[in-house]
């Protein structure tokens, strides 16, 4: 793995061994370990529950530099007896587990840097992000939320590990553009689940567990453990020994242990479109928390074009209808974000269904409200927008929001 | 080989470790020996929060999962072979 190190580094070791130790000293050991590219990788680790404890901690032993942590929840009393980085005073904190997380890793090592994002990976997260990333870690709960991962890791052409626990078992997916794909592999049985679960418009109910499924901590760390040995690899450029195109499956209670290759990936598929980098605009005059109009104009201007639509993969809501008291309501919400807590103040009586009216999934000049900011109708920091003119598409990315990714 | 020629397989079930000797046709599909397997109640077709689980059905000497529409014959299972039937886990232990 990796190349033998030079003569100038082994004498950098030299100089720096007798005043001053490494965090990794020990790794350094390693031909293979490549101390300053894993000082420099950042990764992306979606979901801060069992098996993202066990991840993060990893990523954090290993000295992994910039961490980046996506998780929507809190913390609750049933989570301790897994999560290795969460106490019984972090219930009822007003803190996320993304946050909370973020800082247990900085006291296990200090030199880690880290970002976090209280969000759901469907809509907050932007592809610039995605794509800045060595390597993206999923420890998810849910079909949809892979799926996405899925999508918008083969978008920006990143590889990513894939972990899911039950009981003593456990499973591991390498993802890998033109390897292996998890939409390829979903089923109808998948679909239906996922079709049912993007119906509810709450994101606690889209990503809901009851809690009736056991996870232990022994098949989370088992298996955080191989997706952090697969990230290394992945950080290290070592594709030959990578899992890529392979699945692990894990069975504590009868030791059995399988790998197998993953089904091969279909030829027409919706996640697999790879933006090649020449067909990606870096627009830095464009951020997230500008006007929509201003947004508009300056993309009628760079591609002389006056029929421009930004294309969404969500509905953004403009019209809602409590369906008991036939009441309507404008509105401007991205669907994903309309959570059940946000649909009372419109519900006559409680518990009052409320229906979705009318909605757009693109913006244009016809937007009804041109003075909102791209990232108050649903478009996150960084991200990349798909942009359809008369004649073509086009991925511009909000390169203005560059700062956005600040890890500390 | 006639359509009509079976052998016994081995089948082992994740994760209740069962492990059943079945009689399959050769030209049996892994879509066909998996719904004749859940149909036997062998595996839950549900987690314990309902949602559905899909199985894999293994071929460890090959490591190659046996797709739905591949017959044991395509992939030249033999008499006394084992395979294992194993979910695909979604949770990640909330």
């Amino acid at each position: 793995m990796g190349d033998k190190p030079k003569k100038s580094q082994k004498l950098k070791l030299e100089n720096t061994g007798g005043q001053k130790e490494h965090w990794d000293d020990t790794f350094r050991l390693m031909s293979w370990w490549d101390a300053d590219r894993v000082k420099d990788a950042k990764v992306m680790v979606v979901g801060a529950g069992a098996l993202g404890n066990e991840v993060l901690k990893n990523l954090a032993l290993m000295n992994v530099g910039s961490i980046f942590i996506v998780d929507f929840d809190t913390i609750e009393y049933a989570n301790l007896c897994r999560s290795v980085l969460f106490r019984t005073e972090d219930i009822n904190k007003n803190r996320f587990k993304c946050e909370i997380a973020g800082d247990r890793i900085k006291d296990i090592n200090p030199n880690v840097k880290v970002q976090t994002i209280n969000g759901d990976i469907m809509i907050d997260v932007g592809l610039g992000v995605m794509r800045r990333m060595d390597v993206i870690i999923g420890c998810l709960d849910n079909r949809i939320a892979r799926l996405f991962i899925n999508r918008y890791a083969y978008k920006v052409g990143k590889v990513w590990i894939d972990g899911a626990i039950e009981n003593l078992s456990g499973q591991l997916n390498v993802y890998k553009n033109g390897k292996s794909c998890y939409e390829c592999a979903l089923t109808n049985v998948d679909w239906e689940n996922i079709r049912f679960k993007m119906g509810c418009a709450d994101i606690a109910q889209r990503n809901s567990t009851q809690g009736r499924v056991p996870t232990t901590p022994i098949s989370s760390s088992i298996i955080a453990a191989m997706q952090v040995q697969e990230a290394i690899k992945v950080i290290h450029g070592n594709e030959k020994q990578s899992m890529a195109g392979e699945q692990f499956k894990y069975d504590g209670m009868n030791n059995w242990i399988i790998q197998f290759q993953s089904e091969p990936v279909r030829e027409e598929c919706d996640s697999h479109y790879e933006i090649k980098e020449e067909e990606l605009t870096h627009a830095k005059e464009l951020r997230s928390d500008m006007k929509i109009g201003d947004c508009l104009t300056w993309l009628e201007k760079h591609f002389d074009d006056k029929e421009i639509s930004i294309q969404l993969n969500y509905k953004i809501i403009l019209e809602i209808a409590s369906m008991n008291s036939e009441i309507s309501h404008d509105i401007v919400i991205p669907e994903p974000h309309f959570s059940d807590h946000m649909q009372t103040p419109y519900q006559k009586e409680p518990g009052e269904p409320i229906g979705i009216t009318k909605y757009v999934d693109m913006i244009d000049k016809d937007f009804p409200n041109l003075e909102m900011t791209l990232k108050e109708v649903g478009i996150p920091p960084l991200h990349i927008l798909t942009v359809e003119t008369s004649e073509d598409t086009y991925f511009v990315e909000l390169t203005g929001d560059e700062s956005f990714l600040n890890f500390k | 080989m006639s359509n009509s020629e079976v052998m016994g397989i081995v089948v082992r079930v994740m994760p209740s470790g069962d492990e059943l000797e079945v009689e399959l046709p050769i030209y049996s599909t892994g879509k066909e020996i998996k719904e004749e397997l859940l149909a036997a109640e062998v595996a839950p077709r549900v987690d314990p929060e309902g949602n559905p689980y899909v199985y894999d059905l293994i071929f460890k000497r090959k490591n190659v999962s046996i797709g739905d529409s591949k017959t044991l014959f395509d992939l030249q299972i033999q008499e006394g072979d084992t395979l294992y039937l194993a979910p695909r886990l979604v949770p990640g232990g909330k």
